[in-house]
């Protein structure tokens, strides 16, 4: 078994590196010089080579590439952003904070949404709060991310008087008016993958309903809540928590999609606008980042499956 | 019968077999019917439309709903009805030619995957998987840092985003037909796998296939509304249903219909599109178990 767990972070691993590979030399093929870029075409030439120097412009790809990598693990020599002319590490940082909390608390209404709508669903199977409740479910997936957000700002301006933007907050400073800002957006980021969470707990559910010891949980006269919370709950867990963890790495991107959206100061700006004005060190670190981070929630969902369900073991491949 | 599922609960009788049989056929059929309504709307609106897309009309900006602007009139005082008309068309063809490229390359990977040689199976599985990982956004983000913002940077993202998916449809069709009597038998007298890919394993996920074309549009016009808005979608040019929706965005406060009517119909076609594949999945469900249950 732990050969197992080996043997999958060793392929993430190696994807990990062939990203990072890509990405690099990806960004590298570009022609153009990034001196000038940075510059400006009329720029003198010992200004320019003192850009080459320090991004060293003039040494082996090999170098380069460590160069690159490197800027991400220590601040000795940073990698530069071409327009902002500051380290791109310095620049991520700022603004994880609040993409991360962002990412968050949509994950945590994710899971307040999901699960006891299902379970709620599921106990009045077939009937109207079944249908209505997966009506509007379907109604939210069909939405893209964006959509949803300018939905929810247009009924939180008109009805409520939340949503008032242009404020920057910190958490330490004042939590309850960050939580309140953040509060419409990462709900925008939340409902459409809360309609996925739930229509994948919704079918396990029914599945793990139609087995035979429902029926005879039930012969044994337990109330059909208790066979719901207790017997049926605990095995449709299993995909859910695969299905949540699909969902994440939607939710990483729609938390991106959603910021530009509210103009958030997060990292979602930063990446369309770095995309924007082709500055290339910045879109190649970020890309990086996400991908990184997409990649490595799925093996960890895998693990987890693993993990859970033994059975999963024998197979040899991911598709389920 | 147990206690959770939506068929007949236990204490009433079972439901007349006739209309369980047909339930996804009629889904089908509303389904379509739907989808046919939109297609000849957006065609009849584009054709009898007396007002061009970027054309600026006398009302005003912002007009509100009369007879001559049925859906008033945007901030720049087009026609919003026709916009929206104008706009359908670039969205649709985008999503259907990425569906496209991406069934041609979804079904190479998988049969190489399924039926290739040990490295280049090896290969192609490692690629579907990174494919699969990552997100069509991601990789049109990559690509319009790359290329530039357009059609082509957008159609090879959406084609690489949905490759995965048929990837794996035809895959799955692959390894678990391969050992059945009828495909050996044709192995036996010299068939190339290429033939047996077309004449038998295609026809047996014909099914599947549409659902995943189904679902793999809807989810095409979605991404695609979202990389307009974002500015990296399709040229600015072209009236995008995305784009429509980020103008509306500055005006959101005192004109919401720049935002509903562009809204309403994408929603719409989204879920027509999707309705369209879950009726066809469940006619497959149904006949799964027709078949174990004779």
């Amino acid at each position: 078994m732990l050969g197992f767990y080996l043997k999958k972070i060793l392929a993430l691993l190696a994807t990990l590196f062939s990203l990072s590979v890509i990405l690099f030399l990806t960004f590298y093929w570009i022609p153009g010089d990034p001196a000038l870029i940075m510059l400006g075409p009329s720029a003198s030439q010992e200004a320019i080579d003192q850009i080459h120097e320090e991004i060293g412009y003039d040494q082996a790809i090999w170098d380069q590439y460590r160069h690159n990598i490197g800027s991400y693990f220590s601040t000795s020599k940073p990698l530069l952003s071409y327009r902002l002319h500051r380290p791109v590490r310095e620049l991520i940082h700022e603004r994880l904070g609040l993409s991360l909390s962002l990412m968050l608390l949509a994950l945590v209404w994710i899971l307040l949404i999901s699960l006891p709508l299902a379970l709620l669903a599921t106990y009045h199977a077939g009937r109207f709060l079944d249908r209505a409740i997966g009506l509007s479910m379907r109604l939210f997936l069909s939405l893209p991310a964006f959509l949803m957000a300018l939905f929810l700002a247009l009924f939180f301006s008109f009805v409520l008087h939340w949503y008032r933007p242009g404020q920057s907050l910190s958490p330490v400073r004042d939590l309850i008016p960050y939580l309140k800002a953040l509060l419409l957006p990462s709900l925008a980021v939340a409902l459409p993958r809360a309609a996925q969470a739930y229509q994948f707990l919704r079918s396990a559910l029914e599945h793990a309903g139609r087995q035979d010891f429902v029926k005879t949980a039930r012969a044994k006269g337990a109330s059909r809540r208790r066979i719901l919370l207790r017997h049926v709950l605990r095995n449709a867990l299993v995909p859910y928590v695969t299905a949540i963890s699909l969902v994440l790495s939607e939710l990483i991107l729609g938390t991106l999609v959603v910021e530009q959206v509210f103009s958030l100061p997060g990292l979602g700006q930063l990446l369309f606008m770095s995309v924007a004005q082709r500055d290339f060190p910045l879109a190649q670190s970020l890309l990086l980042c996400l991908a990184v981070s997409i990649v490595s929630i799925n093996t960890l969902a895998d693990l987890i499956n693993i993990s859970i369900d033994p059975r999963l073991r024998r197979t040899k491949e991911i598709f389920s | 019968m147990t206690a959770f599922t939506t068929k007949a609960n236990p204490l009433s009788g079972p439901r007349p077999l006739q209309i369980q049989k047909s339930l996804g056929r009629r889904h089908l059929l509303w389904a379509l019917s739907a989808l046919i309504i939109l297609v000849l709307f957006l065609i009849g609106v584009r054709l009898l439309t007396p007002y061009s897309p970027e054309e600026i009309c006398p009302e005003g900006t912002l007009a509100g709903i009369s007879l001559s602007h049925p859906l008033g009139t945007d901030h720049l005082a087009r026609d919003i009805l026709t916009r929206i008309a104008y706009g359908a068309f670039p969205s649709f063809a985008l999503a259907a030619l990425s569906i496209v490229f991406a069934i041609i390359l979804g079904f190479t990977l998988g049969a190489l995957s399924a039926y290739g040689l040990g490295p280049l199976s090896w290969l192609s599985l490692r690629l579907i998987d990174l494919l699969f990982a990552f997100p069509s956004i991601l990789s049109a983000m990559l690509f319009a840092a790359i290329l530039g913002s357009g059609f082509r940077s957008c159609l090879i993202a959406l084609s690489l985003a949905f490759a995965p998916s048929f990837a794996r449809v035809i895959r799955s069709s692959i390894l678990q037909h391969r050992q059945e009597n009828f495909i050996l038998r044709l192995e036996l007298a010299g068939a190339k796998p290429i033939y047996l890919l077309v004449s038998q394993f295609l026809p047996l996920i014909f099914r599947d296939l549409l659902t995943a074309i189904g679902i793999g549009l809807a989810n095409a016009i979605l991404a695609e509304s979202t990389l307009s808005y974002l500015g990296i979608g399709l040229p600015q040019r072209l009236p995008s249903w995305g784009r429509m929706l980020k103008d509306a965005q500055s005006s959101l406060y005192y004109a919401p219909q720049l935002l509903l009517a562009p809204a309403a119909f994408l929603i719409y076609s989204v879920l027509v599109l999707f309705a369209l594949s879950d009726a066809l999945a469940t006619i497959q469900a149904e006949r799964q178990r027709q078949r174990q249950d004779s």
